[in-house]
């Protein structure tokens, strides 16, 4: 097995995850909803995080910003911001970091916005915590000014309306003003684009490759769609049943996957001008609960053998690439 | 998959939902303990006779205002006291446990199929006769409950029929519009739609596949209102306006003891704990069985 | 725009308020005999007395004329006279309504204050002891019927304790010349801060007994929607920005959470008006509710009659308050 490779040498990542465990319980036992995340984000870069519904990709970044309530927690692991350690910080620190270093955006914009309060108290709301000092009409100002940037038209009138008053790609936009209102640094993108039409979509993934180039943010897109990856993300990290099974850049993991999981997202995406069936990943996504020490693909992969009944780790593949999966390496060769 | 279906499925069989219900239901001790005790209060109110250690009835004016069997100057065979007339008060709560709730069963029956059936036709007709049903339904629900039930009653005279009738008056109105309500939803459904398509009457539709299917709300709101009319009937007795003695309903013989609270407070206050008693063993019962049967509540 | 909602929802009052007084006006029809003979019981009258009272009640005119009389009548306020009272009926009610409203308002004012914090309270803090505790009282609270807890009320606090008086609205010491007709208005309007106290002594022990049952419906709406409130996105955005705890519940959570609270106290408000019936005979407190029950007794039925009518048409009000108070809380319904 190839050792793994050091962490990112040009400079301190914006974010950088290790042995993340967040725990839920439920009724029906012990959900680990993320079971050792190892994961580092370059500053200023794109990184994309795929996955299915219950695979843990939420859950992960909400635990960075410390959202996760009761009955869910963190159970330990480390996140570095910057350097800076998150977790078990006191709750007002986070609370100055929330918004105002890291932003969340999240998937239905409807839901996320108050539907009692208007859109620009909203994004006053964030502009008053964290840059109190300014003064009403600053802040007024700046709240224009953003609403401006994500391309929403006629934004002093804008800002008296209430929510259900605007169109879904422009409520989503709003979204993305009140979270970057403050200028954080990193922003995570969860979902941005599924409640979204097609066209509103491009919009959308234009609008924060846009941002990011002109704010030098760093985003983490997460999404169950290879395609928002492919365009919009230099790297790209796969997501399964709570861990990490795959990282690398986005071009060369879409071209040539190690994991078995990869292989059959990518073999399940139709392609125009292909003539062969598309293949879905048979079986179902394994019981959080009860997780035997095998790899959690075990069940449903079409290449399991006998030595897969261990715990798998994380190992190298190449440069910047890692895969979990004892089988990597021989399956090289063996074609999509 | 629910405890309950998993366990349905690994034992060969497919169960109803109402039987997955039923199961949750039966898991909810302090539900399932209330159940019992409503249960326990109709066995005591159908062997009145057996158990109640003296005649309701029987008036002995030596025994006037006698206290509990604890206390000074009371006697064990009357253990919770005697009235005004002398008469055993815990006899009189038992024997009265069969008129509050016969009346609560009764008004309710009546009030739940007259208001399921006018729901119905409401739901289903549409048009005029949906505006005249829910116009009345909004008038009656314009007046409050008792100011309604006491007005019909003063005009209308007391006595067991009128109290029954007053009350059934409003209460039907309750479970029309719920009845409404559903049939307007179930009305779009594909398995009307197909039952019309093949020709089935009107009446068949509503009858044979709408009302199976609005059943399960109907009996919710059904057990959540007994409680409510229990009360509404005490209250009414205790103004004097319900039943006539002989018959004593909890409520007027709470009203009984009110003259004389600093000399003989037992009076009234057994009967109120039989009242609150029973009222509040249906309302958590009434609870559980509603949590038991509501799909959102995932266990 | 709010305006033409408002207009809209009064003209749709016209049918439910004409409905309402048919109902009243049918009720006197089902009242079994002659309601002359009735009223005048005992009375020894003669055969012209009899008549003459028969046709000023309109008794002999065909049921539609009647009706037509009835509505035409209390339109002007005139309720016709109330035999047991010796007065207009017009004049018992308006005397003996605010009291009713009083104790009213100032139930649910209690209700309120009271269901709302816990509400709160147990939802933030789901599952622990203040949460199992507080649905336990509002169990119970629901299941304890208004007379009787008035008597136990009556019994703890006035006659053991001694701490609340028996019955009345206030210390016959205290002359108020009358304004609204409600004490404790009337006293801060004089200034009178003496008599203001004593009003609210007197008010608290059946306002607590109208208020419990009302308290108990209305912290467990309030916990519902509060918790239901809790799981909304919004909430985990807001926190996502970097917001207080407090600053989330009060300004995000609250606003929408007692959307529901509000509706329920507004349509439950009948249930207080009725329940003035009960709270008002126990406790010797001097409202119409009270009124209508002692002419029920007395055969009086014009004043039955009147009180019914009034009270239904205030009840009607209330809804409509509720309805443009709901539209305000919730931007989504003016549309």
């Amino acid at each position: 097995m190839n050792p793994r490779p050091s962490s990112a040498d040009a400079g301190t990542p914006a974010l950088s995850i290790r042995g993340l465990r967040t725990h839920f319980r439920t009724q029906s036992g012990l959900v680990k909803a993320v079971d050792g995340v190892d994961l580092d984000v370059a500053a200023g870069e794109c990184l994309g995080v795929v996955g299915e519904s219950g695979s843990g990709k939420s859950a992960t970044f909400a635990s960075v910003l410390g959202l996760v309530r009761p009955p869910g927690r963190i159970a330990g692991g480390s996140v570095r911001y910057f350097g800076r350690e998150l977790v078990g910080l006191a709750p007002a620190e986070m609370r100055a970091i929330r918004g105002k270093e890291i932003a969340i955006t999240l998937q239905d914009a409807l839901t996320c916005l108050n539907p009692a309060l208007r859109a620009g108290e909203q994004i006053l709301e964030t502009l008053r915590r964290h840059r109190g000092g300014e003064g009403g009409a600053a802040l007024r100002e700046e709240a224009l000014r953003m609403l401006s940037l994500v391309g929403i038209p006629e934004p002093a009138a804008r800002l008296k309306q209430y929510p259900h008053e605007f169109s879904g790609g422009m409520r989503q936009r709003v979204m993305i003003a009140i979270a970057l209102a403050c200028r954080p640094r990193l922003l995570i993108a969860d979902e941005p684009t599924s409640a979204l039409d097609v066209t509103i979509q491009a919009q959308v993934l234009e609008l924060l490759a846009a941002l990011r180039r002109e704010l030098g943010m760093t985003l983490v897109l997460i999404t169950h769609d290879l395609g928002v990856v492919a365009e919009q993300c230099e790297r790209v990290a796969v997501m399964y049943a709570g861990q990490i099974v795959e990282t690398g850049p986005t071009r060369e993991v879409i071209d040539a996957p190690r994991h078995p999981y990869t292989r059959g997202l990518i073999a399940s995406i139709p392609r125009l001008g292909e003539t062969r069936r598309i293949r879905p990943i048979e079986g179902q996504v394994p019981d959080l609960v009860n997780l035997p020490d095998e790899c959690r693909f075990l069940k449903r992969c079409p290449y399991a053998r006998a030595a897969c009944r261990t715990r798998v780790e994380m190992t190298g593949a190449g440069s910047g690439r890692e895969v979990r999966c004892v089988r990597a390496d021989e399956l090289q060769e063996v074609p999509a | 998959m629910t405890d309950g279906a998993a366990a349905a499925v690994s034992a060969g069989r497919s169960d109803s939902l109402t039987r997955i219900n039923l199961r949750r239901f039966a898991r909810d001790r302090i539900s399932f303990v209330a159940a019992l005790a409503v249960v326990l209060f109709v066995v005591v109110a159908l062997a009145a006779p057996w158990l109640a250690p003296h005649d309701p009835y029987d008036t002995d004016l030596l025994r006037r205002l006698q206290p509990p069997g604890w206390m000074e100057g009371g006697d064990w065979s009357y253990v919770l006291g005697c009235d005004t007339l002398g008469r055993d008060i815990l006899s009189r709560i038992i024997y009265g446990a069969r008129i509050s709730m016969s009346i609560g069963v009764v008004v309710v029956l009546l009030a739940c199929v007259a208001g399921t059936l006018l729901g119905l036709a409401a739901g289903y007709f549409g048009g005029a006769v949906d505006v005249i049903i829910s116009r009345l339904v909004d008038v009656l629900l314009a007046f409050p409950y008792l100011i309604f039930a006491i007005g019909l009653m003063g005009m209308m005279g007391p006595g067991l029929q009128n109290i029954v009738l007053a009350l059934v008056y409003k209460e039907w109105t309750i479970s029309c519009r719920v009845v409404r309500g559903e049939t307007l939803a179930a009305r779009e459904h594909d398995y009307v739609r197909a039952a019309r398509a093949v020709g089935a009457s009107s009446r068949h539709i509503m009858w044979r596949e709408i009302l199976p299917n609005i059943l399960s709300p109907v009996i919710v709101v059904a057990t959540t209102r007994m409680a409510t009319i229990i009360i509404l009937e005490a209250s009414l007795s205790f103004l004097g306006l319900g039943l006539q003695p002989p018959l004593a309903s909890w409520g007027s013989m709470v009203a009984d003891g009110r003259a004389h609270l600093l000399e003989a407070w037992w009076v009234s206050t057994f009967p109120g704990v039989a009242i609150f008693g029973l009222v509040l063993a249906v309302n958590v019962a009434a609870q559980g069985l509603r949590d038991a049967f509501d799909p959102r509540l995932v266990r | 725009m709010r305006l033409a909602f408002i207009v809209e929802r009064l003209l749709q009052l016209i049918p439910v308020l004409i409905g309402v007084s048919l109902v009243v006006f049918l009720m006197t029809l089902l009242t079994p005999g002659d309601p002359v003979e009735i009223m005048l019981g005992d009375q020894r009258a003669t055969k012209e007395q009899a008549e003459s009272l028969r046709r000023d009640m309109g008794l002999d005119l065909p049921p539609a004329e009647r009706y037509a009389r009835f509505v035409a009548n209390a339109l002007t306020g005139e309720f016709g006279r109330s035999f047991f009272h010796r007065r207009p009926v017009a004049d018992v009610v308006a005397e003996r309504l605010p009291a009713t409203i009083e104790l009213t308002i100032v139930a649910m004012a209690i209700a309120l204050a009271v269901a709302i914090p816990l509400g709160v309270v147990a939802a933030v803090r789901r599952g622990s002891l203040v949460d199992k505790a507080a649905t336990v009282v509002s169990l119970v609270g629901v299941s304890m019927p208004a007379f009787w807890l008035g008597i136990v009320l009556i019994l703890i606090f006035a006659v053991q304790l001694g701490w609340m008086p028996v019955s009345g609205r206030i210390d016959y010491a205290y002359e108020l010349p009358r304004i609204t007709g409600m004490y404790l208005v009337d006293s801060l309007l004089h200034a009178r801060l003496d008599a203001f106290a004593n009003a609210l002594h007197h008010i608290l022990l059946p306002a607590a007994t109208l208020g419990l049952a009302m308290a108990a419906l209305l912290m467990r709406v309030t916990r519902a929607s509060m918790i239901e409130v809790l799981e909304q996105d919004y909430i985990v955005f807001a926190e996502a920005k970097g917001l207080g705890r407090a600053r989330v519940l009060l300004r995000h959570a609250l606003k929408n959470a007692l959307i529901p609270t509000v509706t329920v106290a507004a349509l439950e408000t009948g249930y207080l008006l009725g329940g003035n019936t009960i709270v008002e005979t126990v406790f010797g407190w001097p409202g119409l509710a009270r009124v209508i029950v002692e002419a029920i007794y007395a055969r009086d039925f014009p004043v039955v009659q009147a009180g019914v009518l009034v009270i239904a048409v205030i009840y009607v009000g209330v809804n409509l308050a509720a309805d443009i108070l709901y539209s305000w809380l919730n931007p989504r319904v003016r549309q």
